[in-house]
């Protein structure tokens, strides 16, 4: 008996019991159930939203080689499980290393048995499973899993090995936003290999909040990326694809609309609300340059801007702000700096923390009539 | 850099390109000369727009090069390009590099914006090790402006379009099509459109092969 398919995303119109809708990159399409298939061989991605799920969390699987016009009980269950807890120091260590990993990295859960029934052939139908996954709920964290599962069938007592199946799923804090679509333009579905740059960085959050903020310090942080006035990835659309290649590669420059499309453009991967929005003209306090080092002078700069970009929640309304493209100096002291990470601040109220009272000197920086979410190319 | 304050300097040149018969086809940002480095990648960033960037003995080297219709399109183009500087102001470059050039200030990042032919320009240091991104500039601009030496006659097809002209070089690559009208010239879709009296020279360059070239104007069909 043998596993001819799996489908997570069986219902592509909904995410609330199975898996969203995806693409592998802007020009691949959607990623079209079954997402794993023996003949001719698919091994391709899904990703889960984790605020769209409700109630049970469904798969489809289709098998052949089973009991002609009788009936099987099937189950999988993670076909690498931690190993017991070794004696010692050393073993627990090495232990709690291996259940921090499998926990992370592991399992989405197990397939829970149900029985299948087989035609004349050995052949079933495209049967619905039901998944025991916790970290497809309350548990559940941003993260890209690899999920390698042993099928079982039950003979008398026991169950019995008749195959095995390998699958990697993304799991998200909420279905994508702008420019993100789950429906239309296929080449706005979420990519893969963006999902696995924004899972990488925001691994392990649990809300929206802290999804955008990791992912605003991983941006700020990059270390082979330095700063320049100049729009490098594009400035009507946001050219993400060239964004990850140089992610990989050598020294390259970016500059505030790079870094704000970047943040919200893989933060709203993950499900957050963030939309790009310029302010214009404006000589800037210092502040921290992108990927500078808090503890070199140089690094600490000031520049007169005829604009600045940066992601705002939902719009301008919501007056809070990130920005992946510097740190402020929250310091009043002469010649003493406090980098500060731009994360969830206020912008443009009352405070001597807040954002524009931190980062301009002198001019008004005015708002742009609209934010806009770029389309990723 | 506010688009208004870019196009007050365009403006006088937008009316009277230096050389609006000069128009480039399938030019690729690594289709030119070569900075002395290594080239490190090769990016179509869009139909119209590539990157190739070169890792140099210190530091690195970009070239961005975005295809338009017309040199005045090019221009156009160019205050939008510059629009997405943050500079509150991008001063002008070497008079003698492109239709009109803009550079970043001492300050910033090297980097050089320019306009030849159809085509906008950027040529930027590219790691955190400031390159002078001038000389390399110029490289590009000279090249581009050049009228190809030893060139063959007789492997470029042309044919009457529509509106211009269809250019066919016979043995085709990764090379571009260069056009030296008398008049203007313009790309409509596939076609070259010349206006005015007049030839134009067609050359087809492509590295490491010879160059093919052809001439086309009225009467000349």
């Amino acid at each position: 008996m043998q596993v001819e398919e799996v489908r997570f995303n069986h219902n592509p119109n909904s995410a609330a019991n199975d898996a969203m809708t995806i693409a592998v990159n802007g020009a691949s399409g959607a990623v079209v159930a079954p997402e794993w298939q023996r003949s001719p061989v698919k091994r391709d991605p899904c990703a889960y939203a984790l605020g769209a799920l409700s109630g049970a969390v469904t798969i489809k699987a289709r098998f052949s080689g089973g009991p002609s016009n009788g009936v099987r009980r099937i189950r999988a269950v993670d076909a690498n499980p931690v190993p017991p807890q070794q004696a010692g120091c050393a073993g627990f260590l090495l232990w709690l290393l291996q259940a921090i990993l499998h926990a992370l990295f592991g399992p989405i859960g197990d397939v829970l048995p149900k029985n299948v029934a087989f035609d004349a052939a050995g052949n079933s139908g495209l049967e619905t499973f039901t998944l025991n996954a916790p970290y497809l709920g309350a548990n559940g964290f941003v993260t890209k899993r690899n999920t390698v599962w042993k099928w079982q069938y039950k003979s008398g007592g026991s169950w019995i090995d008749f195959d095995t199946t390998d699958h990697t799923m993304y799991v998200t804090v909420d279905l994508p936003t702008a420019p993100w679509v789950q429906s239309g333009n296929p080449s706005q579905l979420p990519w893969a290999i963006a999902l696995d740059q924004a899972c990488l960085w925001a691994i392990g959050k649990k809300t929206k909040d802290d999804v955008a903020a990791a992912i605003t310090l991983e941006v700020n942080r990059v270390p082979n990326v330095s700063y320049t006035p100049m729009t490098m990835f594009g400035f009507s659309d946001y050219q993400l694809t060239s964004y990850l290649t140089h992610l990989a590669g050598g020294p390259f420059i970016m500059n505030c609309t790079d870094a704000a499309d970047a943040v919200t453009t893989l933060s709203n991967l993950l499900g957050c609300n963030l939309a790009e929005g310029r302010f214009f003209n404006m000589v800037t306090r210092k502040f921290l340059t992108l990927s500078g080092n808090p503890a070199v002078p140089a690094d600490w700069v000031s520049w007169a801007w005829g604009y600045h970009e940066i992601c705002w929640l939902n719009d301008f309304s919501s007056n809070t702000v990130w920005d992946g493209c510097l740190q402020l100096d929250m310091s009043d002291v002469p010649n003493v700096h406090v980098a500060k990470l731009v994360a969830k601040m206020p912008f443009s109220v009352p405070d001597p923390n807040d954002y524009k009272t931190r980062l301009i000197a002198s001019g008004l920086g005015t708002l742009e009539s609209f934010v806009r979410h770029r389309a990723v190319v | 850099m506010q688009r208004e304050i870019t196009m007050k300097a365009i403006a006088p040149v937008l009316g009277h390109p230096r050389e609006p018969g000069l128009l480039l086809v399938g030019f690729k940002a690594w289709s030119g000369p070569q900075p002395d480095g290594a080239s490190s990648l090769r990016e179509q960033l869009a139909p119209n727009s590539s990157r190739a960037v070169w890792d140099l003995g210190r530091g690195r080297i970009a070239l961005t090069v975005t295809e338009h219709g017309s040199v005045e399109d090019a221009l156009s183009a160019l205050a939008d390009d510059m629009e997405a500087n943050q500079l509150a102001e991008v001063p002008r470059g070497p008079e003698d590099v492109g239709e009109i050039s803009f550079v970043h200030p001492p300050e910033a990042p090297p980097a050089l914006f320019f306009v030849r032919g159809n085509l906008t320009m950027g040529v930027f240091s590219f790691g955190r090790e400031a390159v002078d991104v001038e000389p390399f500039a110029r490289r590009v601009d000279t090249e581009l402006r050049a009228r190809p030496a030893d060139a063959r006659e007789g492997n470029l097809e042309v044919q009457r379009g529509e509106r211009g002209i269809v250019v066919k070089p016979r043995y085709a690559g990764d090379g571009y099509v260069k056009v030296f009208a008398a008049g203007k010239a313009r790309k409509h879709g596939a076609e070259i459109v010349l206006e005015g009296d007049g030839d134009a020279d067609l050359y087809y360059v492509e590295p490491g092969r010879e160059t093919q070239r052809a001439t086309a104007g009225r009467g000349k069909l």
